[in-house]
């Protein structure tokens, strides 16, 4: 009886853990697969995680929603990023949420436009654990130097 | 190697209630799924597993990863190590007598027969 107390206790923090203060992550890729890899990624982490295909449908979404935080990818479809990156801060609103814009080819290389505050650039050639690294740091400075 | 050589210390020293079996088929489910993933956009780096289960895990459950999974660096004995882990804690839930296994923990670890190798298919 007493174990299971402490199971369905252990349950309920975990359960809770998962469902409470999550920050909202919204992932914007055109590839199902990086969206789910992603979103499966970022879930197990802790993450409340959104995904949509393009930049306008992100911009349709954070008139619903505030992320705390945008994912993209720099290397593929500069078009795109560089439309998100410029409704996000044309909209004062959006204008303080943070980018992180990864990328999976080694050779790529971020805009200069985008390297200023608020972006991100993390290859993930530097390890997907040093992408989560920065990521909670930009969700959650204290957190992450805690 | 025979079950009990290959268990890991985790499971071996310390038995998990079934809530948190359960839990762990589950979760381990999902990483082997993110791995499968990762592999077919050809990112094969493993090292957010450690990263992710000691701020998610270890930190709820006290659980460590298995040593196995620890020194297994690249995407496919890493792979094949959790899906190991994940097979024994299943078994491990089977053998509890009088103890029905949800039909969740059973979907899980039907989802993780398959298996991810070198020559698969980009999906993206």
């Amino acid at each position: 009886m007493k174990s299971t107390t402490a199971s369905r206790a252990s349950y309920l923090d975990f359960a809770s853990s998962q469902l409470h203060d999550r920050p909202i992550a919204l992932v914007v890729h055109s590839s199902p697969t990086v969206r789910r890899a992603l979103l499966v990624t970022l879930d197990l982490d802790g993450f409340d995680v959104r995904t949509v295909g393009d930049a306008s449908e992100a911009v349709l979404r954070l008139s619903d929603e505030q992320p705390q935080v945008i994912i993209a990818e720099s290397g593929q479809e500069c078009e795109e990023v560089a439309n998100l990156f410029s409704q996000l801060r044309s909209t004062a609103a959006n204008r303080h949420i943070p980018l992180i814009l990864f990328s999976i080819s080694p050779a790529a290389t971020p805009a200069r436009e985008w390297s200023m505050s608020g972006v991100h650039h993390v290859p993930l050639k530097q390890g997907l654990d040093h992408f989560l690294d920065v990521l909670h740091e930009t969700v959650n400075p204290r957190c992450a130097e805690a | 190697m025979n079950a009990t050589e290959h268990r890991s210390p985790a499971i071996s020293k310390r038995p998990l209630d079934r809530v948190t079996q359960l839990l762990l088929v589950q979760f381990l489910d999902d990483v082997l799924d993110a791995l499968e993933l990762w592999q077919s956009v050809e990112v094969t780096d493993t090292s957010w597993v450690d990263a992710v289960w000691s701020r998610r895990v270890a930190a709820w459950a006290g659980v460590e990863l298995p040593l196995e999974v620890k020194r297994a660096h690249d995407a496919w004995s890493r792979h094949a190590a959790l899906l190991s882990w994940q097979h024994e804690i299943v078994e491990a839930l089977l053998s509890q007598p009088g103890v029905a296994v949800s039909d969740n923990a059973s979907a899980g670890h039907r989802r993780s027969q398959r298996c991810i190798s070198p020559g698969s298919q980009s999906l993206r």
